[in-house]
């Protein structure tokens, strides 16, 4: 067996067999993979040394789909099926687009412009989170290679600004790249992982990450192991992808070029403007050079002055959301005890200059801003793996939520049900009547964001609850809860109160994919492995049986005092069937099996944890807590 | 349980908030969903409640107007009841001129002005918080109802203030 060594219930795994578990840093321009290998966190590379892998897909002709550095150097000549940045795309709709929006020809299933878009290349319509799949694929493979043997789970990092829709669409990705996610984490938290930890900083951080794409600002209050989220702003549509964009106008302007460039052409100044950029991290001056093809090009030179100037704008809206982090975290500049970068585009001198200034300080930057996000996802992945870290220690992070969540009232108002930066895991109550007489089914519409009209705010989810009992208008009382979990990610269930009945929930996402789409794509991907399927489904249900096994097995042991003979006895059995099973080849049975011994060991799991809590405050004196 | 209870701590209003972080920390080290990841479906589900309630029972805890609130609702006094008390004309006169001072700072583009006006409504909140807790502890129920309602009045004037100086920034 190659997954999980079988040990007796009451052992735990043999120490030298630790599960592989990877951080993955999805970005908008580039991609990174990282573990943790002799206890230190490391960045995995391509066969070419290479820790980055270029965020760009290219559907080639033939038929073959080509992801990284050999995509993108397809980006001038195959323009409209390489399809970079798709990360801006999740869970967006074509009248979400902005400059991008003549890059590709987009699609939308409803053909209405509104719900998720999708992008036309050769290969037919293909839906941001299949992009991103191959992107997750290509990083899978290169890890399973790297660490010889299957991956058991991985942590997959999101901009702290990303919204439910986006989360979802990265976790559908995953999915659909067969990837055992155990958490979505929020890039500046993964950052404050690796910084504090390698760092043993201690007090109150600002993280500021600028990516390709993306802008996130979060504070956090790191203590003895704790990494709390106090707040976090940013744009999802913010990154070192404007200020070349802002490059590239400039360019373009000047040589007053009379028509609208090609999609190659746009390509081609893209990535002058980018290299031209990187040029004035160094340098005074740049020049932005571009072959037009047929013996045709421009060349510009531009200062740093310049460059600074075109881009001001952009500095100061990062500054304003870090602003207004201080004022959600009811904190002063002169509280913060460093400014952290993260992101390739914090190499910009303007941009530490602007921090400089405003903090009273330099900020630190100490690791590596491009990879720092992957390896603190690393860290976390190894822990929440279930291998013990390094030293040893555990540690512990609070997230937030960043967007305020709500329901459409009557106008089109929005009532805030859960507010922005409250800590998750949270869960909200509301309770609704019925209007009508006899009424036995109602919709609810969930938005996010802070305005207060729903035309403002986000598009999440539309639920129709059904199964009301009927009654006379007004005596229902329905008690909806939306409970966010530790990913950030929403769900709702209902009840009505006086009956105790379940209501049936059916769920209409505004942007993201419907249950049986991903089931549909998993599908198509293995129309031809039908036996690697099967083979794939008893692999799986043996591991979910086996992890169950093993944990419950300890559990049986350390807790023993929690339960009487008759309720050990059968649970002890029904372990030992359990295993036998998984020796066998049914993984229907096996399925089955761990579903029952699951809900049977539900009211053993409660005491457990009932108990554990207790114990939290009994065991430990205030001075130890201090 | 309820929320002191569970994060190991007396029932009065004036808490310690180190002892209450402290432990909330520890609490949640123990329940997290984050330490039940490779756990059985019966345990992470037991976990996100855990955390959840955990969560609720700090944010509760943490702030003053929220506490005063909860500590009446354990001597089943609901202090957000509108029916329930009305406030004195003076109190209320007190917050249209807030209202209009924050208005006015705003027109006139005065971020100082708000600056000194949230550090003002702080004040007010804390010797309100002060009253309701000798009032509280005295079990003199009717004034501190009315002393943590005026409370969370001050609590929103803080709230536009910071709002207001929020829309001035940006």
């Amino acid at each position: 067996m190659a997954f999980l060594q079988i040990s007796e219930p009451g052992e735990s795994p043999e120490p030298h067999t630790r599960r592989l578990a990877v951080g993955i840093d999805l970005g908008t321009t580039n991609s990174l993979v990282a573990t943790i290998r002799n206890a230190v966190a490391e960045c995995l590379p391509d066969g070419d040394g290479r820790a980055m892998l270029p965020s760009a897909v290219q559907y080639a002709e033939g038929g073959s789909i080509v992801v990284g550095h050999a995509a993108m150097s397809h980006r001038g000549d195959d323009a409209l099926n390489t399809i970079t940045s798709v990360k801006r795309f999740m869970a967006r709709a074509v009248s979400d687009l902005r400059d991008e929006s003549a890059r590709y020809n987009f699609t939308t299933p409803s053909g209405d412009g509104k719900g998720a878009l999708k992008i036309v290349t050769r290969h037919g319509a293909v839906s941001p989170i299949e992009v991103s799949a191959e992107i997750l694929r290509s990083l899978k493979e290169r890890a399973e290679q790297s660490l010889g043997g299957p991956l058991y789970g991985v942590v997959i990092t999101v901009p702290a600004y990303f919204d439910d829709a986006q989360r979802q669409a990265t976790k559908d990705a995953a999915k659909l790249a067969e990837l055992n996610v155990l958490r979505l984490l929020n890039e500046p938290t993964a950052a404050a992982v690796a910084y504090g930890l390698d760092q043993h900083a201690e007090g109150t951080f600002l993280i500021y990450d600028l990516g390709g794409g993306t802008f996130d600002v979060s504070i956090l209050r790191l203590s003895r192991g704790v990494f709390e989220v106090l707040a976090t702003a940013g744009d999802t549509h913010l990154g070192g992808d404007d200020f070349d964009a802002a490059l590239a106008k400039h360019a373009f302007d000047t040589w007053a070029l009379t028509r609208a460039l090609s999609p190659a052409g746009q390509a081609n100044l893209q990535a002058a403007a980018r290299s031209a950029k990187e040029a004035l991290t160094a340098a005074e001056t740049a020049s932005i050079k571009v072959n037009w093809g047929c013996g045709f090009d421009s060349t510009l030179d531009v200062s740093r002055e310049t460059f600074v100037e075109l881009t001001q704008p952009l500095v100061d809206r990062t500054l304003s959301a870090v602003k207004r982090t201080l004022r959600d975290a009811k904190l002063k500049a002169s509280d913060i005890d460093g400014v952290v970068l993260v992101g390739g585009a914090t190499r910009m001198p303007h941009v530490r200059a602007a921090l400089e200034s405003h903090f009273g300080k330099p900020p630190l930057a100490t690791m590596n801003p491009d990879e720092v996000v992957a390896l603190g996802a690393a860290i976390q992945a190894d822990q929440l793996a279930g291998n013990k870290s390094g030293d040893g220690e555990s540690h512990l992070l609070l997230d937030v939520i960043p967007l305020s969540l709500g329901l459409e009232t009557m106008g089109g108002l929005v009532e805030k049900i859960i507010p922005r930066n409250s800590t998750i895991p949270i869960a909200k109550a509301q309770e609704f009547t019925t209007f009508k007489d006899g009424q036995t089914a109602m919709s609810l519409h969930v938005v996010q964001g802070e305005r207060e009209l729903v035309s403002d705010c986000r598009s999440l989810a539309r639920f129709e609850l059904r199964g009301i009992p009927p009654m006379v208008a007004g005596a229902a009382r329905i008690r909806v809860t939306f409970q966010v979990d530790a990913d950030g990610l929403l769900s709702v269930s209902a009840e009505e109160t006086t009956s105790k009945t379940r209501a049936e929930i059916t769920v209409k996402p505004s942007y993201g994919l419907a249950d049986g789409e991903i089931a549909t794509m998993l599908q198509s991907a293995f129309t031809n492995a039908n036996a690697d399927m099967q083979g794939r489904a008893l692999a799986e249900a043996r591991v979910d049986a086996l992890a169950l096994v093993q944990s419950l097995g300890k559990a049986l042991t350390d807790d023993r005092i929690l339960l009487s003979d008759t309720e050990h006895a059968a649970l002890s059995s029904q372990i030992a069937h359990l295993k036998q099973l998984s020796e066998a080849n049914d993984h229907r049975a096996i399925v089955r099996a761990t579903e029952a011994l699951n809900l049977a060991s539900t009211e053993f799991a409660g005491r457990r944890m009932d108990r554990a809590v207790s114990a939290a405050l009994t065991g430990k004196s205030l001075e130890q807590l201090l | 349980m309820n929320y002191f209870e569970l994060l190991g701590l007396p029932a009065t209003f004036a808490v310690d908030v180190a002892a209450l972080a402290a432990n909330y920390r520890r609490l949640q080290t123990e329940s997290h969903p984050d330490r039940f990841v490779t756990g059985s479906d019966a345990e992470q589900r037991f976990a996100i409640e855990r955390a959840t309630e955990i969560n609720e029972a700090y944010q509760t805890l943490v702030d003053p107007v929220r506490r005063a609130m909860y500590l009446l609702w354990l001597k089943d006094i609901n202090g957000m009841d509108e029916k329930n008390t009305s406030m004195p004309h003076d109190f209320l006169m007190e917050q249209i001129e807030w209202r209009e001072a924050i208005a006015d700072a705003k027109l006139k583009e005065d971020p100082e002005r708000l600056e000194e006006m949230g550090i003002e409504l702080a004040s007010v909140l804390q010797s309100l918080g002060d009253t309701f807790s000798a009032t509280y502890n005295g079990e003199h129920w009717a004034i501190a109802t009315t002393l943590a309602r005026k409370m969370r009045f001050t609590q929103k004037l803080i709230d536009e203030v910071d709002l207001t100086l929020g829309e001035l920034e940006s």
